[in-house]
């Protein structure tokens, strides 16, 4: 019974210990795991979704990935032309100010989803090696996905927008509005939603009007898609106008992931001339 | 025991949460934890709490120690209550699983609510959900893992087969 005892007390301290350990230990520790558990989890990963790692031609998974990267590369290139455009026209009185950023897509594959039971999050066969840094706006060809949130060396965890700790400066397209989107997590039916606050009263927004990000804050590049407006009511301050999102990207169908890096290009000629 | 907890904290990470019911997954390394309560010495058992919990806990990017303190409490309490049970019988262990299932769902929850972490403003309804799923999944897993493991200590000579008469 007293030996019981010293094992009981034990392990309460060796607990207290682990909990209270620094910050920088415990992420080294779990990007240690987390790399050595790699090459297990990635059969795993391919076993569950029904064997499709197994049986799938090589060739022509490959050529999959490489065709969908050119189609997320391209909307997002047409996405940012967009937002330029209307850039310049808000600028057009100023000279070289606007400089023209280079965004390189990294693809990753998800190899576990619902990494816990407690955020919307999943994890990416990427990580530090292949060049993806904390707070990396994620994309699929759809729209905005969410960021990178936790990261090691050959692995990286994204918080998808829908979970209610992720929060995105955003604007509505049309009315050209700004708001805060906000994750409402998945419905008991699997569905994703977020709500878009603080929307200016004055404002009349539409169900189907597109929400886009407004690049405020610097974290997501401006002009990602992140859904449409589902409906619209006033919150309960009554001050600002809320907006139901449904998100463009379907999270429970993800394969495949598009991180966006933060390389810039060089500035505008003008502005190199000035 | 490294094996197991290596192999069960991999299949639960892998394994999706369901959906329908507050995204609970599969407590596989509790079960494993569970079962070390019912058939082995309280410091292997403890051990066991405590590398499973950190290997969750890194695994699943949770606070360090957590599933740790969680792991460690249930299986205490399992170890405790082993003597007063059929510790032997299937249903035993579906009551425990069911139970730990609920406990680890609390359990987590409360402590990512004392440690401030950005946490959902969770709504009840849905941690309940979690709570059922998580005890309905251990229910059905732990007479499953607990076969299997007592296979394996039978093949790796960890428990001395009984002579036949």
């Amino acid at each position: 019974m007293r030996r019981s005892f010293y094992i009981l007390i034990l392990a309460g301290i060796l607990i207290v210990v682990i909990i209270n350990l620094p910050g920088s230990t415990t992420a080294r520790v779990s990007t240690f795991l987390r790399d050595a558990m790699l090459p297990l989890a990635r059969p795993m990963a391919h076993v569950l979704t029904l064997g499709q790692g197994l049986f799938l031609d090589e060739s022509q998974t490959a050529n999959n990935v490489q065709l969908l990267s050119e189609i997320a590369q391209l909307r997002l290139e047409l996405r940012q032309a967009q937002a330029l455009e209307q850039e310049n026209r808000a600028l057009r009185q100023m000279l070289g100010l606007s400089a023209h950023i280079d965004r390189r897509l990294i693809a990753a594959e998800i190899i576990v989803r619902d990494v816990n039971a407690w955020w919307q999050t999943a994890r990416l066969n990427k990580g530090l090696a292949d060049g993806i840094a904390l707070d990396m706006a994620v994309i699929t060809p759809e729209g905005l996905a969410g960021r990178i949130i936790r990261i090691s060396r050959n692995t990286s965890d994204v918080l998808f927008l829908v979970d209610p700790a992720c929060r995105i400066s955003a604007r509505l397209t049309r009315l050209d509005a700004c708001g805060i989107v906000r994750g409402q997590g998945m419905s008991w039916r699997g569905q994703a939603s977020c709500r878009m606050d603080f929307i200016s009263k004055a404002v009349q927004i539409m169900p189907g009007d597109e929400v886009i990000t407004s690049g405020l804050g610097g974290m997501y590049p401006p002009g990602l898609v992140i859904g449409h407006v589902e409906n619209v009511r006033l919150d309960h301050s009554g001050l600002y106008q809320s907006a139901d999102i449904v998100p463009t990207s379907n999270f429970r169908s993800l394969d495949l992931m598009f991180v966006v890096s933060r390389d810039e290009g060089p500035q505008d000629a003008k502005a190199e001339a000035e | 025991m490294v094996v197991a907890l290596l192999v069960g904290a991999v299949v639960q990470q892998a394994l999706p949460g369901l959906t329908l019911l507050g995204q609970a997954k599969a407590p596989i390394v509790l079960c494993v934890v569970l079962y070390y309560a019912f058939h082995r010495s309280l410091a292997l058992m403890v051990l066991a709490a405590i590398a499973g919990g950190v290997l969750c806990d890194s695994l699943e990017a949770l606070p360090m120690g957590y599933s740790a303190a969680v792991f460690s409490v249930l299986g205490i309490v399992a170890w405790f209550y082993r003597d007063v049970v059929f510790s032997a019988r299937g249903v035993t262990h579906m009551v425990f699983g069911l139970l730990a299932g609920v406990g680890l769902t609390i359990g987590l929850y409360g402590l990512l609510l004392i440690g401030g972490e950005s946490l959902r403003e969770a709504a009840w309804s849905w941690i309940a959900f979690k709570a059922i799923g998580t005890a309905l999944l251990g229910m059905i897993l732990a007479p499953i893992i607990f076969t299997v493991l007592e296979r394996l200590d039978r093949l790796t000579g960890n428990i001395v087969m009984e002579p036949s008469s």
